[in-house]
């Protein structure tokens, strides 16, 4: 009973928050309120309950259960990724969907979170066993076939996704944070060696992203065309649902990848800022409580809920305003997007069953209460 | 000191956030990404204002528009040039991707009324823009457009279902889809305006040539170049409120920013003068065997230019086939390979020694400021008179048997050149430059680009002291014409003076400029300059109609019309030998009438004519168009055997 009342409220609402104003952009993105409801926002909101239900339930299931179940869940993750390259439906040049009645499911944003499951698990139970580099091999090597699965799809930004998430946990992992940072930079020093591996897109992606202006008609034409709209929005915005850049669909994708470009000309630069403070706030709030967990798998359970969560926020800004490549991560909360908003609140939720069920060292708790 | 401590305190704390040991130190690193976002982000909506501009002018929504070009029509509204609507389909051609074009040519083929063949022909013919079709009915663009944008897709996916074997060299239906939409993407149904010319080979010269290279509209010469401000317009913008797709929103209105279309401008140019101009000056080029020639017709109180005609001439919409056919300055040529060049526009880029026609400007601006009295008698000797500096003395073509003393009257009628010299060595440097300056030689009459000033022969220190440098021998030659050059169109303006009631008016020929938005602009009226005043003028009327009557120009002489004029017959220099060679003319006549008060100036010019007398060879050209000019107007001519009587 005494954990029925002590869930993470801040985090929650935020979510709901993002969440909400993620379903106004698609509004807009779908030509405003004039002929009703936008299909795309009645399906995004009917998911958002979907997504609550989700949340509340993977509040209540202590997370210490999933680690037994390790295996299982590692292997529940080749096997999606599997069938997604088996059966799954081409859109757009890649496999990354199967199709479960009317609805797509992309295995790869579940995978995500089981594969921080697994990876928070490998952590903090081989640390006693092997030494810090083995440790860090064995993780590499458990997160390979999921990283070779995806970029079969092929999907390279949640790829590199994964291997940020992954980065991220080692190096707050117990083991020598030296590690991973040397791996970093091995790794700067092998990309342009795995540039003409890639396929051309990915290739006209990157080279779009260091020179946008370039050819603002065929690849960078995304990033240049979300430049605009943002820019164009200026300091205090457009008003709600009087984008014309994005109404135009001169943005491609404007309800998923770059919905953030509708907060942006709509908006302006107050309520695009105040977007970004909301995720660094929830970020803030999410890292206290992993900071504060006496248990290192709870806590390496939120960094990587954490990690997935923002540099996937990262990204995806970064992308609109053209710091960032273009690729097809969504802005977590707030994309159109059903797999991506029940991941995000699924891990919402493990994050307060962490709050919930992680034993909170009685001195720091209460300075932790007096925080909220 | 405090603020400073405290700043301190800040910063040791700050520097515990980013550094201290075990994971504490993310959130510090995460924060400040995040706020480089913000950063970031400011610079992308707030201080970039060029983004802001762009989405506004430069966004997918919007394109340059070229408004149609206006008219260039004849006093009457009928066209010189126009601007015709041309519905076209262009492609871009991708020279990297040549196994496309079989596909795209029998995707299009049934589309366009074009084989295979030809479309592919067309892509292996041009570097960079293929024209497919041009001048389409309005039905058949609007067809193409609805299969261009609307129906696209399903067409090509017909298109692929249909032609099993077509596309074995793609990996998948994606791969293809990708690359045909690549290509295909180049094909565009585009409506532009056509340049035409319905004045053609007649009025070339004056109205000038253009060029459209892929959209990119020149004006070369003439008019077209001249008022190419006045015909173009504003290029604007179009707002279309499409969206990516190429659908045409609902609700959005096209919005179309600052175009203005160009001014239709209007000529003093008369259709029908003009073709009567030319077609005589044909005839009398070939039935003389001159070079070529040209005619300009003023109406003589205004002197608006009714016509202006140049043989040989050239087809101004195809005027590429002429560019080569003959060199810029004929004159450096030897004889035998003379030629003219078909696109000089001789009436104002022929800067040649006028000859004889300058005698009667000379002598009345002598009689004017009384240099030189009416009844004052010039020795008239046949061997002619020798001058101080040169080696030849100055001769006349038409001399007195025996050595006679003329007055100024007599010396014009006769075009004697020993009495013009006489007359101008008496004039002085200082009047005969003035002469020829207040009658506007030495500048350009119309303004076109390619129009030349005629020298004066001023040196460098003349025009800074004011003192011509002439020597003593270029006093006298300058009087009767020769030594200073000028153009066809200033010898009519300065002759025009004499039916002009003396005054100088500039010839023009634009009259007024007018466009369906704006208001209709008039040019303004040139300023009449009183060069001559009546009793000179009359005594200039009197010599110049005998010249008609008795002298060098009756062949001139109108049936029943009283007509003055003067006849020219200019040697050419001979760049060679610095002298003048003795068989090659240029032949003019200038004439106007009806006397007493006169309508039309007539200036004919004929580049070496047989006969090369400028009455004999022009005097016919100017009879048939002042004739026929007269017959239109309704102005019977006086039988003067009555008139007679009657006195």
């Amino acid at each position: 009973m005494k954990t029925l009342f002590r869930n993470d409220w801040i985090t929650f609402a935020l979510g709901i928050t993002l969440s909400l104003g993620g379903v106004i952009s698609i509004i807009s993105s779908e030509g405003g309120l004039e002929s009703g409801l936008p299909m795309l926002a009645r399906k995004q909101l009917l998911f958002l309950m979907v997504a609550i239900v989700l949340y509340v339930i993977f509040s209540f299931i202590n997370y210490k259960h999933y680690a037994k179940l390790t295996l299982g869940i590692y292997g529940f993750a080749i096997i999606i990724l599997a069938a997604v390259l088996i059966t799954g439906a081409v859109r757009g040049g890649s496999e990354r969907w199967i199709l479960v009645g009317s609805y797509q499911i992309q295995p790869s944003e579940h995978a995500k979170l089981l594969m921080i499951l697994v990876l928070a698990r490998f952590f903090t139970r081989l640390k006693g066993h092997f030494n810090d580099i083995s440790v860090f091999l064995l993780s590499c090597g458990a997160l390979l076939p999921v990283l070779i699965l995806i970029a079969l799809e092929p999907d390279l930004g949640t790829a590199i996704i994964f291997m940020l998430i992954f980065l991220l946990m080692s190096f707050v992992s117990p083991i020598s944070w030296k590690i991973p940072v040397t791996f970093v930079l091995m790794g700067i020093l092998l990309v342009p060696a795995a540039f003409p591996l890639m396929k051309d897109y990915q290739k006209d992606r990157i080279l779009s992203f260091v020179n946008p202006a370039s050819d603002p008609l065929g690849k960078g034409y995304q990033s240049n065309q979300s430049k605009i709209a943002i820019g164009s929005g200026g300091f205090s915005g457009k008003g709600l649902f009087k984008g014309t850049q994005n109404k135009l669909d001169f943005i491609p994708s404007q309800s998923t990848d770059f919905i953030f470009s509708i907060v942006g000309e709509e908006g302006g630069f107050v309520l695009s800022s105040f977007i970004v403070l909301l995720y660094l706030f929830m970020f803030l709030r999410l890292g206290s409580i992993a900071a504060r967990a006496l248990d290192p798998y709870g806590s390496m359970i939120i960094w990587g809920i954490c990690a997935m969560i923002f540099m996937q926020a990262f990204v995806n800004i970064g992308m609109t305003i053209g710091i960032m490549p273009v690729t097809g991560i969504p802005l977590p909360f707030m994309s159109s997007g059903v797999n991506s908003l029940i991941v995000n609140f699924i891990s919402l939720g493990l994050a307060n069953s962490v709050y919930k069920y992680s034993n909170f060292p009685e001195e720091k708790k209460s300075e932790f209460v007096r925080l909220r | 000191m405090i603020v400073i401590r405290k700043i301190w305190k800040w910063l040791i704390v700050i520097r515990a956030q980013y550094f201290q040991k075990g994971v504490g130190s993310l959130k510090a690193w995460i924060s400040t990404l995040f706020l480089l976002l913000i950063i970031a982000l400011l610079n992308t909506s707030v201080l970039n204002t060029e983004l802001k501009a762009r989405s506004v002018d430069e966004g997918f929504g919007s394109r340059k528009e070229t408004p149609k070009r206006g008219d260039i029509l004849d006093r009457k509204g009928r066209s010189f040039a126009a601007s015709r609507l041309s519905r076209d389909v262009i492609a871009v051609k991708r020279p990297d991707t040549p196994d496309m074009y079989r596909i795209i040519a029998k995707f299009m083929a049934p589309r366009i009324n074009l084989t295979e063949d030809e479309i592919v022909e067309a892509y292996n013919n041009t570097k960079y823009n293929v024209k497919l079709v041009e001048g389409m009915t309005q039905q058949e663009f609007d067809a193409f457009c609805e299969f261009r944008y609307l129906n696209f897709s399903r067409e090509l996916d017909n298109f692929y279902n249909s032609n099993p074997g077509l596309f074995d060299g793609f990996k998948d239906k994606s791969e293809f889809y990708k690359k045909f939409d690549r290509e295909f993407g180049e094909i565009q149904a585009r409506k532009s305006y056509k340049r035409c010319y319905p004045g053609g080979e007649m009025s070339a010269h004056i109205i000038g040539y253009s060029s459209d290279v892929h959209g990119e509209f020149t004006p070369w010469r003439g008019l077209e170049r001249k008022y190419d401000d006045t015909l173009k317009g504003g290029e604007g913008r179009v707002i279309e409120w499409k969206n990516a797709r190429g659908e045409k929103l609902p609700g959005f209105d096209t919005v179309r920013k600052g175009i203005v279309p160009g001014y239709d401008l209007r000529l003093t140019l008369s259709s029908e003068i003009q073709s009567l101009a030319y077609k005589a000056l044909e005839d009398r080029v070939k039935s003389t065997g001159a070079k070529g020639g040209c005619v300009i017709v003023l109406d003589a109180p205004s002197a608006e230019i009714l016509a202006l005609a140049n043989y040989p001439t050239f087809d101004p919409e195809n005027y590429n086939d002429y560019i080569n056919l003959g060199p810029d300055h004929p004159d450096t040529l030897p004889p035998d390979e003379y030629r003219l060049n078909p696109m000089h526009n001789l009436v104002t880029q022929l800067s040649f020694e006028p000859g004889s026609v300058l005698k009667p400007i000379v002598t009345s601006w002598a009689l004017e400021n009384e240099l030189v009295s009416p009844d004052e008698r010039f020795e008239i000797n046949p061997k002619g008179i020798k001058i101080k500096g040169k080696d030849e003395p100055i001769t006349d073509t038409h001399p007195p048997k025996k050595t006679e003393f003329w007055c100024v009257d007599k010396i014009n009628i006769h075009s004697s050149n020993v009495g013009m010299a006489q007359i101008g060595m008496k004039m002085g440097r200082a009047n005969l430059v003035e002469s020829l300056e207040r009658f506007h030689f030495g500048e350009k009459v119309l303004g076109l680009i390619e129009e030349y000033d005629g020298n004066l022969n001023k040196k460098l220190e003349e025009v800074i002291i004011g003192t011509p440098s002439w020597s003593l021998a270029r006093e006298a030659t300058v009087a009767f014409g020769q030594g200073i050059t000028a153009t066809p169109i200033q010898i009519i303006a300065a002759m025009n003076v004499f039916a002009n009631d003396g005054c100088y008016v500039k010839p023009r020929i634009a009259l007024d400029a007018s466009s369906a938005v704006r208001e209709t602009y008039y040019f303004p009226q040139p300023e009449r300059e009183r060069i001559l005043s009546q009793e000179t003028l009359s005594i200039m009327q009197d010599i110049l109609e005998s010249v008609v009557n008795e002298g060098t120009g009756t062949e001139a002489k109108g049936m029943g019309y009283r007509i003055a004029g003067k006849t020219g017959t200019a040697e050419k220099p001979d760049r060679v030998t610095h002298g003048y060679y003795k068989n090659r003319h240029y032949a003019c006549f200038v004439g106007f009438g009806p006397l007493p008060e006169p309508k039309y100036t007539i200036l004919v010019l004929l580049d070496e004519p047989k006969p090369h007398w400028g009455g004999a060879s022009c005097g016919p050209v100017f009879r048939v168009i002042f004739e026929n000019l007269m017959v239109w107007d309704g102005i019977p001519p006086i039988n003067e055997k009555n008139t007679d009587e009657e006195l």
